[in-house]
């Protein structure tokens, strides 16, 4: 579905993303872990055409992403969540989640202000997702709270919430658990795991968390200095040698769990 | 610049019946309601700017611009072709629209400063335009409003007009509030937050901006053609840059993202205005100094009053707000408390 090859970024003087190949299939949950600095939100950044590789290509669904401005790429089926959390901050988190819905269907302003059948009908379906995703990330109870003024764990699902309205194929997930408490982050793992079934979408994941991603992921892609340095299956990852020298600067023993204590 | 539902008391409900039932009181004192007439043209105004500005994001320093586009517009209009009420007040309109839609054209690029420094000189542009462009606008005498009928009533007299005004003035304002309530004033506003994140969700952001200034300059030219009604008389002096500071004022004493609040800015700083009016200088410094007043006390505004004070008292009323989140901030205030003794 979402296919990488040969991707190279680089800003001034510095190699974000070094020639990384990267492929999502359908209906998986697919994380890329690796150490701060990796390239890790710069992939996200690339394939949701907020940066442009200087090579490679960059295909979903058979389609030429790098011919798409920003934001078109949702049209097609991709949204994402940002690492800091990038909300309306002076809406409401319903209002937040409801403009995940805009491109769904795009009535005028005058078809707006005259409360036309084309209004109408996107604010119902707009309503009825933006509901749905409260549900499923249980945000009900703050549903009227200003988003700005909540706190970073809430905000963290409220960029989510935003994103799966848009009614993506492949969600985008930048750290979703970073700053949550141990049982939030099971909660959120558990989340995660069922957005394929839930929203029939494909998920790329990328945080620090091993926990989460051990259990959540159907294929792990371990980066650093901008290039794949592994990839495999969950269970494959913690005893991996060139991943733990990643992760510890070093070559000392242990599993990837060590790393994160 | 915040939308909660409101409880309570339903304000504009009850703006409206007063406004209906002004002129049984005031009805004869043409003084009275010639500044009754005035505060609902200017609340048009001021909201549309409060579009751009409290919901948009942008900035204008220009909108008495659109409001002239509107009123030689009405003119020129009832003059010529002698259109009914209805159709002349939509020219008014769209020909403010579409001057918006060109000024909005280069915000893609120009930001902050820059746009100040565009709409800026688009209002002060304006009146020049209309001074020297005689052969449309009959330069400095300008252009006498013909007698205007509405339904064989004679909008000229009072509170004829009073009652015309009013009717589309809040229209104006319920299409503007249906506006920020669905989708597309959402994307407005989500702009206003977050290009980014807007941008991630599908939003073409330069069209936005560009649709905030055409509408907004679809209701400022509306606003001008009742003034034309109102005033008379279109002139290239009825539109000073000191009327797009006024607007500009409005918005903020009223609030920033709050179309009421507008109205409530519009009242009270015309009302000011006018009895402050013989001395003279005197309506500028006070209408300042209700600015400064305005960002020092209620910095969200007017509008904002009821929700801060009712937030104060329920602060002082509960130790401990309900709720995990509640219970976050107050950490953080004793937090600080501790820091400071
Ligand atoms: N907009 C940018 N301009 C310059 N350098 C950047 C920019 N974005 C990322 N980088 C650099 O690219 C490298 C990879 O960053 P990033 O993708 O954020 O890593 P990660 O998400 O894995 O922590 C870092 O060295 C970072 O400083
Ligand atoms: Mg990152």
């Amino acid at each position: 579905m979402l296919e990488l090859a040969g991707v190279s970024l680089s800003f001034v003087g510095l190699t974000a993303v070094a020639g990384l190949d990267l492929r999502v299939a359908d209906g998986t949950i697919c994380s890329l872990i690796g150490p701060n600095g990796a390239g890790k939100t710069s992939v996200l950044n690339l394939i949701s055409r907020f940066y442009t590789p200087q090579t490679g290509q960059v295909r979903f669904n058979e389609r030429d992403l790098l011919k798409l401005p920003p934001h078109r790429v949702v049209e097609i089926g991709i949204a994402r969540s940002f690492q800091s959390p990038t909300l309306f901050k002076n809406l409401s988190v319903l209002d937040n989640l409801l403009v995940g819905a805009a491109h769904l269907s795009k009535p005028s302003v005058v078809e707006d202000v005259l409360r036309l059948p084309r209004s109408r009908q996107h604010e119902r379906l707009a309503r009825e997702r933006a509901d749905h995703a409260l549900e499923f990330l249980k945000l009900e109870a703050v549903r009227d709270r200003v988003a700005g003024d909540l706190p970073y764990g809430h905000q963290k699902l409220v960029d989510i919430g935003r994103a799966l309205v848009a009614d993506p194929r492949l969600l985008l997930l930048d750290e979703p658990a970073a700053g949550m408490e141990e049982a939030q982050k099971q909660w959120l793992a558990n989340a995660i795991m069922h957005v394929p079934d839930e929203y029939g979408a494909a998920v790329l994941l990328v945080d620090h968390d091993m926990g989460v991603v051990l259990r959540v992921s159907d294929n792990v892609i371990v980066m650093n200095f901008g290039s794949k340095i592994f990839e495999g299956p969950p269970g494959e990852v913690r005893h991996q040698p060139q991943v733990l020298a990643a992760y510890l600067g070093t070559e000392r023993g242990g599993t990837v769990h060590d790393a994160q204590a | 610049m915040i939308r909660a539902r409101r409880r309570g008391l339903p304000w504009p409900l009850l703006a409206f019946g007063f406004a209906v039932a002004f002129p049984a009181a005031y009805g004869g004192n043409t003084a009275i309601m010639s500044v009754a007439t005035q505060c609902l043209i200017y609340a048009v105004a001021a909201a549309s700017l409060n579009l751009l500005m409290g919901y948009g994001g942008q900035v204008s320093l220009g909108h008495a611009g659109f409001l002239a586009a509107g009123a030689y517009t009405a003119a020129v209009v009832a003059i010529h072709f002698r259109l009914p009420l209805v159709p002349e007040i939509l020219a008014a309109g769209l020909v403010a629209a579409a001057i918006g839609f060109v000024l909005g054209l280069p915000t893609g690029r120009l930001h902050g400063l820059y746009l100040v420094i565009l709409t800026l000189g688009f209002g002060v542009a304006v009146p020049q335009i209309a001074l020297n462009w005689t052969g449309l606008t009959n330069g400095w005498a300008g252009l006498a409003m013909p007698p205007t009928t509405l339904w064989g009533l004679d909008l000229t007299s009072q509170p004829t007009l009073y009652y015309c005004v009013l009717a589309v003035s809040w229209l104006c304002l319920l299409a503007m509030l249906s506006l920020v309530a669905t989708r597309s004033g959402r994307i407005f506003m989500a702009v206003r937050d977050s290009e980014a994140a807007a941008m991630a969700m599908g939003v073409n952001v330069w069209r936005a901006k560009v649709k905030v200034f055409t509408t907004s300059a679809f209701f400022c030219g509306i606003a001008g053609d009742l003034l034309a009604h109102w005033t008379g008389l279109v002139a290239p002096t009825s539109f000073p840059f000191d009327l797009s500071l006024l607007f500009f004022s409005m918005v903020i004493v009223g609030g920033m993202g709050s179309i009421w609040g507008s109205l409530t800015g519009a009242v009270l700083l015309v009302v000011i205005a006018d009895q402050a009016a013989s001395v003279g200088g005197l309506s500028t410094a006070i209408i300042g100094g209700a600015v400064v007043l305005t960002l020092l006390v209620a910095p969200e505004g007017l509008a904002s009053l009821p929700r801060v004070v009712s937030w104060r008292l329920r602060r002082m009323l509960e130790r401990e707000a309900p709720g995990e989140i509640g219970r976050f901030r107050n950490r953080d205030q004793r937090v600080r408390k501790e820091r400071r003794a």
